[in-house]
């Protein structure tokens, strides 16, 4: 699968720090969501396998916080592997690419997935990068670009 | 010399004759005058003295059968003078031209201002002389397009006195006797319409007027405004309305934000190549 084609000065030129901050936060609160839903089901499961009381879970794996790591790291890995945005990414018109403007594989995607949750400060260097590029951009030899259309 | 002599001789004879005819006219007057006068106590004794006799005899039987016979004559010679007209005018009158005879010597004008004609349209039965007159055959052949053309409608009317008729009008009852229907119903409105000016009238209307004489209330009360606003409703598709909008409200919203990011980002690239001392004209590019 390949990019779809936009504008040659749309389609490769890179996003900037501000863009893709925002981008960030929105993914952050989708992630929030996710894992409040998560949360949510689970106790809704347990509900209904035990209805005389009601509690919160409390032993989900590896704790909530872990579990919503690992939500953030499977809903980035899916967006970029499958259609190179999140949802913050197509709410700022983003798009993750290779640097031959080709969608991520999925490897590439998890661990561009992996460095932006466990290394989030990786993305200031595209503020003092000339190509725009984080430090996730950098190892996994990857680009934000503009695609807004 | 002879004619010339007889010629004057013919025109002196008449003279002479009339003048010789007067003189002894005028001698025979003289004379008469004389003797009337000579008589004149003569025939004043005489009369005194038969009124002195006959005034006994006046009352007697003899002078009443002579009044009686005197009547009787009177009366024959009355009926014979009659006959004797009838007979003089029945051979006289048809040799005579009356109308010509009457208006050359009949001071018409005279007699006619001393005709008291009121006195005599007073005596005439105006009802008998009516039924008399064949009122139709007169009104055939009357010309009443002559007629009309000659009669000056605008001074007529202008004798009018128009508001008095419309007083003596009982307008309720001539509004009881029309048949505002069948009227209605011959009327061409269509025509009428068309040759209405509704510009002009239009623009005669005070719309505040006729806006201050409206019963809003009234009108209201009268409509079915749930059933309107029912209906206003079911034609619109709100639903779609409101995703239409939402839908090109948040399409809006996010291309503004994508287009402030877009500027934030070179804002903030131009503010580092500053600080680094790079040159601010490089654009990004991919390699």
């Amino acid at each position: 699968m390949t990019i779809r084609p936009g504008p040659a000065s749309q389609a490769h030129t890179p996003a900037g720090i501000v863009t893709r901050m925002l981008a960030a936060i929105i993914d952050f609160v989708v992630v929030m969501v996710l894992t409040g839903g998560v949360v949510v089901a689970v106790a809704a499961c347990l509900f209904l396998v035990n209805p005389a009381s009601f509690t919160w879970p409390r032993g989900l794996p590896f704790g909530t916080s872990v579990s919503g790591l690992a939500i953030a790291v499977g809903y980035l890995t899916v967006g970029w592997a499958v259609s190179g945005q999140t949802v913050g990414g197509a709410v700022l018109g983003l798009r993750v690419v290779t640097r031959d403007g080709c969608r991520l594989g999925w490897w590439r995607a998890g661990l561009r997935a992996v460095l932006c949750v466990f290394v989030p400060l990786g993305l200031f260097w595209s503020a003092v990068s000339v190509s725009r590029r984080s430090v996730q951009d950098l190892l996994v030899r990857s680009a934000v670009v503009y695609d807004a259309h | 010399m002879g004619g010339q002599t007889g010629r004057a001789g013919g025109d002196t004879g008449p003279d002479t004759v009339e003048t010789v005819v007067a003189v002894l006219l005028g001698t025979g007057v003289a004379a008469w005058r004389l003797v009337d006068w000579a008589a004149t106590p003569a025939r004043s004794a005489a009369t005194a003295l038969l009124s002195a006799v006959a005034g006994p005899v006046a009352t007697g039987p003899a002078a009443e059968r002579g009044r009686a016979l005197r009547a009787q004559l009177t009366t024959v010679a009355v009926a014979a003078l009659q006959r004797t007209a009838r007979q003089v005018l029945d051979a006289v009158l048809p040799g005579l031209d009356i109308t010509e005879l009457v208006l050359s010597h009949v001071d018409l004008d005279r007699i006619a201002a001393e005709l008291d004609l009121d006195a005599a349209v007073a005596r005439v039965d105006l009802d008998a002389a009516v039924a008399r007159v064949d009122l139709d055959a007169i009104a055939n052949r009357l010309d009443l397009d002559a007629v009309v053309a000659r009669v000056d409608l605008d001074a007529v009317v202008a004798r009018v006195d128009l508001a008095a008729i419309v007083d003596r009008i009982d307008v309720e009852a001539v509004a009881a006797r029309l048949d505002l229907d069948r009227l209605a119903a011959d009327l061409d409105l269509q025509a009428i319409v068309a040759r209405l000016d509704l510009d002009a009238v239009a623009a005669r209307l005070d719309a505040d007027l006729v806006v201050a004489r409206v019963d809003l209330d009234a009108i209201v009360r009268r409509i079915d405004l749930v059933a309107i606003a029912q209906s206003v409703i079911d034609a619109i598709d709100l639903p779609e309305i409101v995703r239409e909008s939402t839908g090109a409200l948040s399409s809006d919203a996010v291309r503004s934000v994508r287009a402030e990011g877009r500027r934030a980002d070179d804002r903030v690239a131009g503010l580092v190549d500053r600080l680094l001392r790079r040159s601010p004209d490089r654009a990004p590019v991919l390699p």
